[in-house]
């Protein structure tokens, strides 16, 4: 089962920056390649990465940190 | 027994091109080849600032009376736009005279966006199928650059504005359907011109379009297959008996997830939003056209067809290609 730091490391990807630079801290306001489109392609990669299973929550959309992002992932059982 | 047909497409585009370096000249600190990549747009197709949605129906509309219909012929006009001249008259009216089109003829507007072709498609194959019209026009048009701000990276470097005139015209065998339509209300913020009606705003509230991408993205990918799959169950078809789909052209992280979430093949998927960019409800007409002009289907071959946005609002069909 996926973990925190594989979902960070995804959004480091989708986002294009430095693998390590981002942290459960980071979030749109705090790391300027985090924008509009940036966050669509972390919702695509999240998408692809557990196979289809994260288009149908409702709430990721607007989750717009890491940290939300876990949160959301963990509490639907997507990550330990 | 009536049924429907598409029997003639046209398009047209405005002529005035908006590249990458005009919004970087506007927006300096815009990543443009990032943002090139993730649309797939390159170029928009914008109105001069004295061009609106009636003109560029007018334009598209000829195109058809040159290659030969006949004004007479045409029984009704619908008119599917979210950018009409005026709140009042219908721009369908409107165009009823511009076009010197008879007064017998039913004319009326449909305010949706990019799900408005398949609902137009909906309307225009029941009004034939009534058997009381035997042929009519559906005009998609939108001007959305007239709502968007040039400093809005999240739609200014996606919307195209285009009309598209398709003839559509009644046959003795079913070419068109079945339709799934469907209207999720509780997303209508997410894609909305503020200021724009009745409604008493602040004067602070800008006229302009707003857009929740990443809400619209979600919903496009739980609702498209969805969708298709319903399709295919009510014609009782399965994925492999679709020879395309033709989804609107949205952009290209929404139509390379689209394939990926259904696992449709490239080849199965038309594309064409590097070439035009999202003309709102037109891009699925425009895209035909281009699906016949290049020859990509033969006579009796599936396309399916799906639209979705504003509203949220969507809608899919069949089409059996005829030439």
């Amino acid at each position: 089962m996926k973990q925190e730091k594989d979902v960070i490391l995804l959004i480091e990807d989708a986002l294009e920056v430095r693998r390590g630079s981002l942290s459960i801290e980071s979030n749109m306001n705090n790391t300027e390649q985090w924008d509009s489109l940036g966050h669509l392609s972390i919702l695509s990669s999240l998408d692809r990465l557990f196979d289809g299973r994260v288009a149908s929550i409702s709430n990721i959309a607007q989750a717009d940190s890491v940290g939300k992002i876990v949160d959301i992932l963990s509490q639907n059982k997507l990550i330990e | 027994m009536s049924f429907s047909k598409i029997s003639m497409i046209e398009y047209y585009l405005p002529s005035k091109v908006s590249t990458g370096d005009e919004l970087l000249r506007d927006n300096p600190e815009w990543r443009i080849d990032d943002i090139e990549n993730k649309t797939g747009v390159s170029k928009r197709y914008i109105c001069d600032k004295n061009e609106t949605a009636k003109d560029l129906a007018i334009s598209a509309c000829n195109k058809l009376f040159d290659r030969g219909v006949k004004k007479n012929d045409v029984d009704f006009l619908i008119v599917v736009t979210e950018s009409p001249e005026n709140i009042l008259p219908p721009l369908s009216c409107v165009l009823q005279d511009s076009l010197d089109l008879q007064t017998s003829i039913a004319a009326f507007d449909v305010n949706l966006g990019c799900s408005g072709f398949v609902y137009g498609l909906m309307l225009a194959d029941s009004i034939i199928c009534s058997q009381n019209f035997n042929s009519g026009i559906l005009i998609c048009v939108d001007t959305y650059s007239k709502y968007i701000s040039n400093n809005d990276r999240t739609c200014r470097p996606l919307f195209s504005d285009a009309a598209s005139a398709v003839l559509i015209s009644s046959t003795n065998n079913p070419t068109i359907g079945p339709f799934i339509l469907g209207t999720d209300g509780s997303g209508s913020e997410d894609l909305v011109v503020k200021n724009s009606g009745t409604k008493n705003y602040d004067k602070s509230v800008p006229k302009s379009l707003h857009m929740n991408g990443s809400q619209v993205f979600m919903f496009t990918m739980r609702m498209v297959p969805k969708i298709v799959e319903n399709l295919l169950e009510k014609s009782k078809n399965s994925l492999d008996d679709i020879d395309l789909f033709v989804f609107h052209q949205a952009s290209k992280i929404v139509i390379d997830n689209l394939k990926r979430h259904l696992k449709l093949q490239d080849r199965k998927v038309f594309e064409d939003y590097s070439r035009v960019g999202n003309t709102v409800s037109s891009s699925i007409p425009i895209a035909l056209s281009q699906v016949a002009k290049k020859q990509l289907v033969r006579n009796g071959d599936l396309i399916m067809i799906v639209g979705f946005g504003v509203g949220l609002s969507w809608g899919g069909t069949l089409i059996k290609y005829s030439e």
